[in-house]
């Protein structure tokens, strides 16, 4: 027998990041669902308006709160299955505080319009090799602890973690290779059609291994702590984990439905994520009967409130979710709320209360102290369980009003809503109830914070727990085949990506190589140097945020917007600007719709379109156009593959300058200030009136 | 190679395929839990969360 210490400090400061950033997180998400009840909450500055703040709140709560809790977790229960401590120190205090440098950097940049525009992966190139290098960090900190355990088998959590790492690691490096045009400006090496498969294979498997697979390894540690009940069915537990980490990889491309993606891999997309309700069922089915015998105590037990609630959220969301994946049903919930509160079912139900319920866990034992106030606990469960239904509730019926509305034709086939604002404006009282639900939310997780914080205040300080462990490698009762694969973490690991880097290979491969996937459009040219500055400054406000810029092939789509898009249109556009909802109207067919003129006073002032949620743009009549960045960004362009010439790369700030002039004479003669030359809004209005016009389909 | 191989796939029969290829993966992951002798091990296997600290007790220090 020997004496060992588990290192309780680094759990206990990822537990305090996990609630301060959990707070910093929802009070934006607060902030943005007051912009949509409000427009006037962006305040008229930049670096407060909704497009600029959208991404710091997903961030914040994916990466901040969520990641600092995955953090937490895997900290603790990783020292207590293997019997050892982790690694190394050292790389335990690298791997947090290079963390939490890296949540700063991106509460800094984003605000500041500093985004590589792609959804969930906004960070710029810098902190995407931080973020890199941290992950390294913890992945050695962590197979360094896999290899010098004291237990020989692996239980099933530590099999979400291996996946949770590797995944993420591949996932991350791929979807951000870039090309770097200045220290905070990059564009991806993939383009349009290939960019949006890339994006959402990340996009989607970032939930399925930062916000799903941890969280079941941490519910399969810390449920059957609480109830004091083993895993109901360790067997469901191995095909759970074995089945989600083989469909997970496939289903990316549902987030793409209908859109210009080749058919056959929409197909597989909507098939993988359909089968993906089976494991997902598997695996709450057994989280809820690891509760039998224990259910009177949920009753009285917040923590196991929290922990049931979660896992009965985890079912409704992967349950939505393969319906949602469904085309037929897609067709009417895409671009819509309808996604929004799928999104927060699963974030907010099931993250968010299995984090709190772990917290609650955690807190009295770190600390050595009673938890200040059970009644508390219980009063931050209905509090946050109400709040949920309010979102969920009202996004529900938000989605699919605007879905319905976006689609009603009157009898002699015209669209009974031609404007866009008409199918907003109906949905802003749901946007009211959604910030209410918002708040309880909130209020909720301040109210943990105050216990937590109490709890600590009575307790000791957090030391590391000593424990007593047998010296040698603990055996487990032998089995035929064990040894094989149960024991053996590089084989384990080695499975895993396995079955990643196949699912990634044969899914992506084909769009990139078959030339048919995306036919050429002649007609198709490269954006001028000033459109693809204007285009740079449509990523820097996050205008996808609201808009997207994809026609789907459908009757009311095309009568509202034009024709519909073509594949071979978006080969130029490093990133694709697909976007995922429609809070404004899509934009790809806006070219040639509207003029300069009007353009220019939209920016200035979105109420002249009466209902419009839409945040004023004036700075783009004060900001300068950085000419003397425009070459390098074209040249990076040229680098990535756009056809642009010497000669056009070497002129591309003449051209620039030459096309601001021409434009601005254009506003001048509309009766606009001669001081908008040179200005911003010249190179956004470029870009709109360029938007889908290279098919010539209004002629 | 690869891109004249691919262009002549039908890639439409990729989602039957892999679907396939999911179903045997299936079978051999259940094949392999059902193997001799397991039970025992999975039902020794399931407590190990419970190893180590007291548990159900959830408030306390």
């Amino acid at each position: 027998m020997e004496t060992i210490k588990y290192d309780n400090r680094i759990t206990k400061l990822f537990l305090i990041a996990t609630m301060l950033w959990g707070a910093v997180g929802m009070l934006v998400g607060v902030i943005i669902a007051g912009q949509l009840a409000d427009w006037r909450l962006n305040l008229g500055i930049p670096w407060t308006s909704f497009g600029r703040l959208r991404p710091l709140h997903t961030n914040a709560v994916i990466f901040a709160f969520a990641g600092n809790a995955v953090f937490a977790g895997v900290y603790y229960s990783t020292q207590r299955l293997l019997k050892t401590r982790m690694y190394s120190d050292v790389l335990s205090r690298i791997h947090f505080w290079g963390w939490q440098a890296i949540i700063v950097a991106a509460a800094i940049t984003l605000p500041l319009g500093i985004t590589s525009g792609k959804e969930y992966a906004e960070l710029e190139w810098p902190i995407d090799i931080a973020i890199a290098l941290v992950w390294v960090v913890f992945a050695v900190n962590f197979f360094g602890a896999l290899f010098q355990r004291r237990e020989r088998h692996l239980y099933v959590a530590i099999w979400f973690y291996i996946a949770t790492i590797l995944t993420i690691a591949v996932l991350h490096i791929v979807n951000s290779l870039a090309v770097p045009a200045g220290l905070f400006k990059s564009y991806p090496i993939y383009a349009g059609a290939q960019d949006a498969l890339v994006q959402w294979w990340y996009g989607h498997n970032a939930v399925g291994f930062l916000l799903t697979t941890p969280f079941l390894g941490m519910m399969y540690y810390f449920l059957p702590k609480a109830s004091g009940r083993p895993v109901y069915s360790y067997r469901l537990s191995i095909i759970h984990f074995w089945s989600l980490v083989f469909i997970y990889i496939w289903a990316g491309p549902h987030h793409l439905h209908y859109t210009s993606l080749p058919d056959w891999a929409q197909m597989l997309g909507m098939l993988f994520s359909v089968m993906l309700l089976a494991p997902s069922w598997g695996g709450m089915i057994n989280g809820l009967l690891t509760l039998r015998g224990a259910w009177d105590r949920v009753r009285t037990e917040p923590i196991l409130k929290f922990f049931a609630a979660a896992v009965t959220f985890y079912g409704m969301a992967t349950f939505e979710g393969p319906l949602m994946s469904i085309r037929a049903v897609n067709a009417l919930s895409h671009y819509t709320d309808w996604t929004i509160g799928h999104v927060h079912s699963g974030a907010l139900g099931w993250v968010a209360l299995l984090v709190y319920g772990m917290v609650y866990y955690l807190a009295p034992r770190l600390w050595k102290a009673p938890l200040y106030s059970v009644k508390m606990a219980n009063a931050h469960f209905w509090l946050s369980l109400v709040g949920i239904l309010f979102y969920v509730i009202s996004m529900w019926i938000s989605g699919i009003t605007q879905g319905l509305m976006w689609k009603e034709f009157n009898a002699e086939g015209v669209l009974v809503y031609p404007n866009f604002v008409d199918t907003v404006t109906r949905i802003v009282p749901m946007y009211w109830v959604r910030l209410v639900g918002g708040l309880l939310f909130l209020s909720g997780i301040l109210l943990m914070i105050y216990n937590v914080y109490k709890t600590a205040q009575a307790g000791s300080p957090v030391t590391d727990e000593e424990v007593t462990v047998k010296s040698d490698m603990h055996e487990t009762p032998k089995s035929f085949g064990h040894a094989l694969l149960e024991r053996k973490p590089l084989l384990m690991a080695g499975l895993t990506v396995a079955l990643l880097l196949v699912g990634t290979f044969v899914e992506l491969i084909p769009t990139f190589l078959v030339k048919n996937n995306i036919p050429t459009l002649p007609s198709v040219k490269p954006y001028t140097p000033l459109e693809l500055y204007g285009r740079d400054i449509y990523l820097r406000e996050g205008c996808y945020n609201c808009h997207s810029q994809m026609v789907r092939p459908f009757r009311d789509e095309e009568s509202r917007y034009g024709a519909r898009s073509q594949a071979g249109e978006f080969v130029y556009d490093h990133p694709f600007q697909w976007g995922s909802r429609r809070i404004g109207p899509d934009l790809h067919r806006i070219g040639g719709k509207y003029n300069s003129f009007w353009h220019y006073n939209h920016f200035m002032d979105p109420r002249m379109i009466k209902g419009s949620l839409m945040p004023a743009y004036t700075w783009f009549a004060q900001d300068p156009i950085p000419y003397a960045k425009i070459s390098t960004r074209v040249g990076v362009m040229k680098t990535l593959g756009v056809p642009y010439t010497p000669e056009e790369v070497k002129n591309s700030e003449t051209h620039a300058r030459t096309q601001a002039m021409a434009l601005a004479q254009e506003l001048e003669a509309a009766g606009v200030n001669a001081s908008i030359r040179d200005k911003d809004m010249l190179a956004i209005i470029a870009y709109m009136n360029r938007l889908g016009t290279d098919l010539g389909w209004r002629k | 190679m690869l891109k004249s191989i691919l262009t002549n796939t039908e890639l439409a029969l990729l989602p039957s395929l892999v679907a396939l290829c999911f179903f045997v993966f299936f079978i051999t992951t259940l094949v392999w839990m059902y193997r001799r002798g397991s039970k025992e091990h999975y039902s020794i296997m399931s407590k190990m969360a419970l190893d180590g600290q007291e548990n159900g007790d959830l408030h306390g220090a």
